[in-house]
């Protein structure tokens, strides 16, 4: 593992103590919203000795990471490299079949092996996610308005303001106000990740997971998406971990970049340096292909 | 490698005056293409005038498209989706027949003929396509797949060998079926299958598009070798600026069913004239690019979030007269109170059917998914 120096990112650092910044135990009360959260740059997600199994063997193999308090990180990798495997496990997400072990802490929280009630709490409140294909995402049978609602409503928010702030949330990313009568099938690619990502950030999580949410857009489209995504982390000190195999993308919305090979970190360090001057052959070579 | 084009060379006296588009007068339109020395392969081997291409809903998927592929050149298509690229395609290689104008393959029409006419236009003309797994029939072996266009010929096994070995596949790959393969492998049997027939043109239709970034070099690396070895005209056909770049000498850009802009590559991506262009390559990210700029996020209102208003049915919009009007130009929508503490009501506790979210299927792999799909079916009525 190639490690460099940067400031907040410790690769298998020491263990945060539990509960650092407080109400991680209730999170349907978390007062910790908004942009209080700032002083503590923090460890807010931290990853140790993650790997995931399968019956043949290995998939993601002793990964460990930090991500601080409103810091944009990047996870790079080719497919089958596992990046997409790590996020589905701090999620906790993982496909049948595959077995996490290691440890994933939230605010000091482990969130691996905790159950299912308690992370689907976690998800949409404390932890946003936005996909690569935003249809399958979205209820093709509700109207965005709803949906974004309902983001809303599940997590606390009175229905009746949760449509309004529906509204408000949606308009922040450029959507127009019929949008929130329309059904999902008739928003192009980039509506509807605008969509997912209102959602994403509807409760003002403490982590953005994004997962290619911009890979099959046209550039234009994609320009205007990673712009919403790292302007709605900055305004909310939102964390972000952002995996993609676009470096450029990479290189335009994250501060500090890990890299993935086979089921393996093999670098990490502050954005610019990796990028502009890798140090392992496996980033050299991804440097290389880009264009 | 044994195989040198000598089977079905060009043979440009052989072009059979056709009725209407004998002279394909190349030089009429936008971009006249600077014509390599000898006299016989002067005559572009494509050209396309006038080509408009209209869809049942009224939907114009080319409006007036003409330009000429020089013979031996390389020559890119760049455009999002709905520009009509995908159309275009279809219609150079007459799977398609346009509502108006014409297509000359080596001067001989092609628009206007019925598919048993178009047998040397299937020799000398192949296409790769994006999605391998679509394009190869997962019941038949890689050597059948490979030697089908070939029909048979003596000699079958021996050019199955040569083609596998050309695009770097084992020879005992031809046993296998296509599954077996990954996605890169997938789109080396599309390319030697594609070249099995010896064409004189290859035309690539986002077959790297849907490739992991250190597989979609060694397929770039690839393709431009095959195309310098085999001596043929490649017509590259991509959404990614920075591809079409790297691989084409000359480039056209589309928007909307129209060629917005066409010259060599440098010239266009270095001194684009058009104002689409300019704001194609200015989203288009670079790593180089990127890394020497200011991240994201911190001068927001540039690239700002104008696509289209609207809900608005997918099919028969993009093209009417300009949607100009209603653009929500205006970026930044912050309401004064964004995000403070939300009042926290009584918790329902329907964990199952919570946000949409949750319903994410297990994390999309790069490799497989086909974002062309999601491009054309919705194309997405841009920002002006």
């Amino acid at each position: 593992m190639t490690e460099r120096a940067c400031p907040e990112g410790h690769l298998g650092g020491v263990e945060r103590p539990e509960g650092a910044l407080g109400g991680v135990d209730r999170p349907d009360s978390s007062p910790d919203q908004g942009l209080h959260r700032e002083p503590e740059r923090d460890g807010l997600l931290a990853v140790d000795g993650l790997s995931i199994t399968h019956d043949d063997g290995e998939l993601v193999d002793d990964v460990s990471f930090r991500i601080a308090q409103g810091e944009r990180v990047g996870l790079i990798g080719a497919s089958g490299s596992g990046k997409s495997l790590t996020a589905s496990a701090i999620m906790g997400l993982l496909p049948d079949g595959l077995a996490a072990s290691g440890s994933v802490t939230l605010r000091g929280r482990q969130l691996l092996g905790a159950p299912e009630r308690e992370l689907s709490r976690l998800r949409g409140k404390d932890l946003g996610m936005v996909f690569q294909e935003p249809m399958t995402a979205l209820n093709p049978a509700m109207r965005i308005g709803r949906q974004v609602a309902e983001a809303l409503t599940i997590h606390g928010t009175a229905r009746r303001r949760a449509a309004d702030r529906a509204r408000e949330l949606l308009d922040r990313v450029g959507l127009p106000e019929r949008t929130a009568r329309a059904y999902p099938h008739e928003l192009s690619g980039g509506q509807r990740q605008r969509v997912l990502l209102t959602i994403a950030l509807a409760n003002d999580p403490a982590l953005l997971i994004c997962d290619e949410p911009t890979t099959a857009l046209d550039v234009t489209v994609q320009a205007q998406v990673l712009d919403l995504v790292a302007e709605g982390v900055r305004d909310r000190g939102t964390s972000l971990l952002f995996i993609t195999h676009d470096l450029a993308v990479i290189a335009s919305v994250c501060e500090r970049v890990l890299v993935c090979r086979d089921g393996r970190l093999v670098e990490e360090g502050p954005v610019r340096a990796v990028l502009s001057d890798p140090e392992h052959d496996y980033t050299r070579r991804l440097v290389e292909a880009a264009l | 490698m044994t195989s040198t084009p000598d089977g079905v060379p060009a043979t440009p006296a052989s072009a059979a005056p056709t009725p209407d588009a004998a002279t394909p007068a190349p030089a009429t339109s936008d971009a006249a293409t600077p014509a390599p020395a000898t006299p016989d392969t002067a005559a572009p081997i494509l050209a396309v005038r006038d080509l408009e291409r209209t869809y049942r809903g009224g939907v114009h998927a080319l409006r007036g498209v003409s330009l000429d592929v020089p013979r031996g050149g390389r020559f890119g298509i760049v455009g999002e989706s709905g520009s009509g690229k995908s159309t275009l395609v279809r219609l150079l290689a007459a799977l398609d027949r346009p509502t108006a104008g014409t297509v000359t393959f080596d001067r001989r029409r092609i628009d206007d003929r019925r598919d048993r006419d178009l047998g040397f236009l299937r020799r000398r003309l192949q296409v790769v396509f994006q999605d391998p797994m679509g394009s190869l029939d997962p019941r038949m072996r890689v050597r059948d797949i490979i030697s089908e266009p070939l029909g048979r010929t003596r000699g079958r096994d021996e050019r199955v060998a040569e083609l596998l070995e050309a695009v770097d596949l084992p020879a005992d790959a031809g046993l296998q079926y296509p599954h077996r393969f990954s996605g890169g492998q997938r789109q080396r049997i599309s390319i030697a299958r594609a070249l099995a027939p010896q064409p004189e043109v290859l035309i690539a239709d986002e077959a790297v598009s849907a490739l992991d970034v250190l597989v979609r070099k060694q397929i770039l690396d690839l393709l431009t070798r095959l195309v310098d070895e085999y001596a043929l005209t490649l017509v590259f056909v991509s959404h990614d600026l920075g591809v079409v770049r790297k691989v084409c000498d000359e480039v056209a850009v589309m928007r909307r069913g129209e060629l917005v802009e066409h010259g060599p590559v440098d010239d266009v991506y270095d001194a684009p004239r058009h104002d689409y262009t300019r704001e194609l390559i200015a989203a288009a990210p670079t790593l180089h690019g990127a890394l020497s700029q200011p991240q994201r996020g911190r001068s927001f209102g540039d690239a700002a979030p104008v696509e289209p208003p609207g809900p608005e049915p997918p099919g028969p919009e993009p093209h009417g007269p300009e949607p100009h009007g209603p653009e929500p130009h205006g970026p930044e929508p912050h309401g004064p109170e964004p995000h403070g503490p939300e009042p926290q009501a009584a918790e329902p506790q329907s964990s199952e059917s919570q946000s949409p979210e949750s319903q994410a299927p297990e994390s999309p792999d790069p490799e497989s998914p086909d974002p062309e799909s999601s491009r054309s079916e919705y194309p997405p009525s841009e920002k002006e």
